[in-house]
């Protein structure tokens, strides 16, 4: 399955993806900042690790994002967990999650802003 | 609309009740004439409005080249492929911009830059702080070359003969002139350039005049230091070119010296300017500056005594004032008993300069005759100035020579036809040469005409080969700064359009065939930058700057007498004409940059065009009024354009700008203006006696901004004497109505940052390098001048122009108007559809997808700062500036409002940095795209909650003030007044003006 990968190596030549998660090009998506703020891959992605072919978990509608930024408290886990695909949400995440938010210092006024994607 | 349709006497008619401090805006608004009315009574003049049907044709045409920028994002299918770096470069983290330093030139000069790729795309500019030529800031060209490099009209293919060809085809070409072997040392070969100051292209050139001794190497620019250098010829005997060190001088006496706009260092020296006009920080003295020019520059609307003086007229003051400090040589009986200005004047500027001895400075402007650069020179001497305020340096061209008289040695070889082969490297001598020369019909005599450009331009038109150019962004290069100072131009792109290095054609013609611009650099400074030379070349390339080049000082001693012959001038008859440079498009290099075209230029504020500037007065003697099409006639030679009357400039004298009327352009430039060229002619060049206006009867549209979006009747420059100021500090809150106490609103708090910004009108020349800045930065379209003349220009910051006092020698005032991020922000209240809100931090956000186009808004706004997209501008883009658009704003379609958003997308990345990093945000970590460029630092930008900022600080200040703050919309954006040093001996100036 990796053949692609290393023919491009050997060849120097790129490889086509396929891209999955296209947001609208009015829309700014900052990796870095979810990543240091405690949204793990899968919060967003999905199981990737038990994907055959990638597809796209998640909507990625506006809604969709603001349920979380309004809400962070129910996604947020601790940075050791940030690549682990099997994290899942425990029976404490709202009190575990509001602890995170303030250790993160999470902008809360900021994040429902307009501009925080849009600009 | 904006034509004076009743002419300036009834303006003045109506202006003689006036009393007090009246503002006005232009002479339309003044005059009080019905259009101007019916403008006011109009939130958009002229069926702005409406969606009228413009022609298509005309809007094809305007849009075509580099107009609206945009495109990529927001419009079309989304990729579906993704295709990444197999190796990705060092250093390189996908997504996020890198920085590059170089320079860009202008007449050879350089201003140090710093220049965002965004995955190998270059797409915006910035001053590279350790540059001396731009200490971080940039001018209006050197923010527009960007646009230059993408520009998808720029020459594409090596032609021969207007045809087709390609490179090797000229290559073989070439070798068979330079083997000719009854040419061996190059006889007949001639070789132009335009100002030279790379020390890598002058070892070309210089190792190809040693191959080739009977080849000969001219320069010509046709905007160039001739005078100046003659005069250092004349006061020193040797050229000389001065520096000056403003923040050193209490009294500036400028003859005709624009140093503010067009001269080189200009950047450095409105830093060090501006820098004295501060009173704050515990400050209370202040410089001042008194101008004696003939158009009204960005320098005269900063002085605190200005005197509208014909050009020729500067001399005979020059010797006035020289008599006055008692110049060798220059005793009373030069001067003629016409006195230029009052002598009374005359003795209290003489006073102040001897009080600041040490510590003043005379410039003479590029325009006048070397005597007065000589008399200046004398002057800085006798006042004790050398080594203060002003020092000489030898020149920075590396081989300086009178550019005048090089292009007139080559067109009489020319016409003598001993010229086999003409190379012709950048320029556009076909269009710029001297009127009197004939350079077309001299340069066809040439058996071989090359030229290499970056456009297909006149000289292109006429020549056997056109080679395109690469831009300075697209090669390596090295250059020198106003003070010498070199600096390694490094490419930031491949040629985006096939364009050749000079430096790689020249090392080819010099037999190393196959050798790249990279090396040759390297190869020059290697033996220069000591021992480690691998280490010192990227700390050159990391710096922008490669270390003690700057051009050493040189003791100066000034040769006596200097009368020389030299006659006065007499009282001249009939009008003379002035050429300069235009404000935007320069000596016509710029003529097919969007940006610099719609940008309105200083004081006119007219964009897409050129036009004869003349006074009030004279247009009332002539009976011409703005708009009118005048032939002008000088010695034979003709030239029509249209009219437009410029308060303060000098009566019986027009100006004319340089750079318009090309015949050969792109679709951007093609069609612009008059030729002012075609009557210049090498006896004249810079100033032309005894021309004749006549009117043609017909009259021609100029797209002006100066009446759209109209503040009158209300208090928004504030200005004061430094006077009143230290006599009663809280002058400012007697005569500006404060936001009312109590509002209707509740008061929000704002936790965290809240940023705000305060520009100082005091600070600010109105150089409008934040409108490049902010065009470049935002994604802002370009209209076209039809979409002008409907007051749809886009740009999101505007720099808004006002005269007052007497309409022969008004002052003029700027103010740079962004969005007010008001707290009580109007158009939010009104917009149905919530696309205008209100962040966290206090800024009035726009939201582009949710905006249907009511314009409500744009209605409700009382700065008028918000721009509709009335057409999708951005559409009919050619692919290729797509490029250019910046990946972090998002490019807005038709039928959407826009706004200055204190470039958030700038706020974004700092905030996430910062909190990447657990750290708080730095004061000025955040600097917004028009605070960058600004070179007077008068625009400040900050958290106004962080009581140790600058902005806060500045906003405590008790010059601070809000526009229109009775309003009680509570801007985030506010001013600072200005403060004016008018001499108080120098009464009947300060009487028009109270």
């Amino acid at each position: 399955m990796l053949e692609p990968v290393r023919t491009s190596f050997a060849t120097h030549t790129g490889l086509d993806w396929q891209r999955v998660y296209d947001l609208p090009n009015y829309v700014y998506f900052n990796h870095s900042i979810h990543v240091n703020k405690g949204v793990g891959c899968s919060s967003c992605h999905g199981r990737v690790d038990q994907m055959p072919l990638t597809w796209k978990a998640n909507p990625t509608t506006m809604s969709w994002c603001l349920e979380c930024h309004r809400d962070p408290e129910r996604q947020l886990r601790p940075k050791a967990e940030i690549f682990n695909m099997a994290w899942e949400p425990g029976v404490n995440q709202l009190a575990a999650g509001k602890q995170l938010g303030t250790e993160y210092q999470l902008n809360r006024n900021l994040m429902t802003n307009c501009s925080t994607c849009h600009r | 609309m904006s034509l004076t349709h009743d002419g300036p006497d009834a303006i003045r008619h109506r202006l003689a009740p006036l009393r007090g401090r009246q503002y006005w805006r232009s002479l339309d608004e003044l005059a009080q004439t019905p259009e101007f009315e019916s403008l006011l009574q109009r939130e958009f003049p002229r069926e702005a409005s409406v969606l009228d049907s413009i022609g298509r044709r005309s809007f094809l045409k305007v849009m075509g080249a580099s107009l609206a920028l945009a495109g990529l994002s927001g419009c079309g299918e989304p990729a579906k492929h993704l295709v990444p770096y197999v190796a990705t470069p060092p250093d390189l983290v996908q997504g996020k911009p890198q920085y590059f330093t170089t320079a860009i030139t202008l007449g050879g000069v350089a201003t140090g830059v710093m220049v965002e790729s965004n995955m190998g795309r270059p797409t915006k500019i910035e001053g590279n702080p350790s540059h001396p030529g731009s200490l971080g800031a940039t001018d209006i060209f050197s923010q527009a070359a960007i646009l230059s490099l993408y520009d998808p009209e720029r020459s594409q293919a090596v032609l021969n003969r207007n045809a087709v060809s390609t490179w090797s085809r000229f290559l073989e070409s070439l070798e068979a002139i330079l083997a000719d072997p009854t040419a061996a040392r190059g006889q007949g070969i001639r070789i132009l350039t335009e100002a030279v100051t790379s020390p890598t292209l002058a070892a070309q050139l210089n190792a190809f005049l040693a191959r080739y001794p009977d080849a000969k190497w001219h320069q010509y620019e046709p905007v160039n230091r001739d005078n100046a250098r003659a005069g250092a010829e004349l006061a020193f005997g040797a050229d000389a070119t001065p520096l000056y060190h403003f923040d050193r001088a209490d009294v500036i006496v400028a003859l005709d010296a624009d140093f503010l706009s067009s001269v080189p260092g200009n950047l450095r020296y409105i830093r060090d300017f501006s820098a004295r006009r501060r009173v704050r920080d515990g400050r209370s003295t202040m410089n001042r500056l008194y101008a004696f020019e003939s158009n009204f520059s960005l320098t005269g609307s900063v002085a605190d005594h200005r005197w509208p003086v014909r050009s020729s007229l500067i001399k005979t003051l020059a010797w006035q004032l020289a008599a006055r400090l008692r110049i060798a040589g220059a005793s009373e009986h030069h001067v003629e008993n016409n006195a230029v200005i009052p002598d009374h004047d005359l003795d209290a500027i003489v006073a102040d300069l001897q009080k600041h001895r040490g510590g003043c400075l005379v410039l003479a402007g590029a325009a006048q005759p070397p005597i007065v650069h000589a008399l200046a020179h004398a002057m800085n001497a006798a006042l004790g100035n050398v080594g203060s305020t002003v020092n000489c340096i030898g020149p920075i061209e590396e081989a300086p020579v009178s550019h005048a008289d090089s292009i007139r040695a080559l067109a009489s070889d020319l016409h003598a036809g001993t010229v086999g082969t003409l190379l012709v490297i950048g320029g556009d001598p076909v269009y710029t040469a001297p009127a009197d020369l004939d350079f077309e019909a001299a340069f066809q005599k040439a058996a071989t005409r090359i030229h290499m450009g970056l456009y297909r331009n006149a000289t292109a038109a006429l020549s056997h080969w056109h080679i395109p150019q690469s831009h300075e962004l697209e090669t390596w290069s090295d250059t020198r700064a106003f003070d010498g100072t070199v600096t390694i131009q490094q490419p930031l792109i491949l040629p985006l359009y096939g364009g050749r290095s000079t430096l790689e054609l020249l090392a080819w013609m010099n037999g190393a065939r196959s050798v790249s611009s990279y090396e040759l650099v390297r190869e020059q400074w290697r033996a220069q930058l000591g021992s480690d030379f691998e280490r010192a070349w990227r700390q050159a390339l990391s710096d922008g700057v490669v270390p003690a080049t700057q051009r050493k000082v040189i003791a100066t001693t000034m040769r006596n007498p200097l009368a020389n012959g030299e006659t006065m001038a007499t009282q001249p008859a009939g009008l003379e004409i002035n050429f300069l440079p235009d404000p935007t498009v320069w000596d016509g290099r710029f003529v097919n940059n969007a940006w610099l075209q719609e940008l309105p230029k200083p004081l006119t504020k007219l964009t897409w065009d050129n036009a004869v500037l003349i006074s009030p007065a004279t247009a009332a003697k002539l009976g011409l009024v703005n708009g009118d099409s005048v032939e002008v006639t000088c010695n034979t030679r003709r030239v029509t354009g249209a009219v437009w009357i410029l308060p303060g400039h000098a009566a019986d004298a027009l100006t004319l700008h340089l750079g318009y009327g090309q015949s050969q352009a792109g679709r951007v430039g093609l069609g612009t203006g008059f030729n002012a060229y075609s009557i210049r002619t090498t006896n004249a060049l810079d100033v032309a006696a005894g021309a004749q206006l006549r009117k043609t009867g017909a009259s021609y549209p100029l797209a002006c901004t100066q009446e759209h979006f109209s503040m009158e009747g209300r208090d928004l420059v504030v200005e004061a004497p430094l006077e009143e100021f230290s006599r009663d500090p809280e002058f400012l809150r007697k005569r500006v109505e404060a936001a009312p106490a109590t509002s209707l609103y509740p008061e929000k708090k704002y936790e965290g940052h809240a940023w705000g910004m305060v520009i100082d009108t005091g600070a600010c020349t109105g150089c409008s390098a934040c409108v490049i800045a902010c065009q470049s930065e935002n994604n802002i379209p370009v209209v076209g001048k039809e979409q002008v003349l409907n007051s749809r220009e886009m740009h999101w910051i505007r720099v808004d122009r006002y005269f007052s006092g007497d309409l022969e020698n008004p002052e003029a005032s700027v103010q740079p108007v962004p969005c007010m991020h008001c707290e009580n922000a109007p158009c939010e209240l009104v917009c149905p559809v919530q696309a205008t809100t209100h962040s966290g931090e206090g800024l009035n956000e726009m939201t582009y997808n949710r905006c249907i186009g009511t314009r409500y808004c744009s209605n409700n706004c009382p700065y008028k700062v918000r721009r509709f997209n009335f057409l999708e501008y951005s559409a009919l883009n050619d692919p290729a500036l797509r490029l250019r658009a910046n990946p972090e704003v998002t490019v807005r379609e038709r039928g959407v409002m826009e706004k200055c958003t204190y470039c958030v997308q700038r706020i974004s990345r700092a905030r996430i940095g910062s909190e990447i990093e657990h750290r708080a945000l730095r004061d000025g970590e955040i600097t917004p795209a028009c605070a960058q460029a600004c070179p007077s630092e008068a625009i400040v930008f900050g958290d106004i909650n962080d009581a140790a900022s600058r902005v806060a600080k500045l906003k405590a200040s008790p010059l601070n003030y809000g526009l229109l703050e009775e309003l009680n919309t509570r801007p985030r954006t506010t001013y600072l007044a200005r403060i004016r040093n008018p001499n108080p001996e120098i009464k009947d100036v300060a009487e028009t003006r109270v």
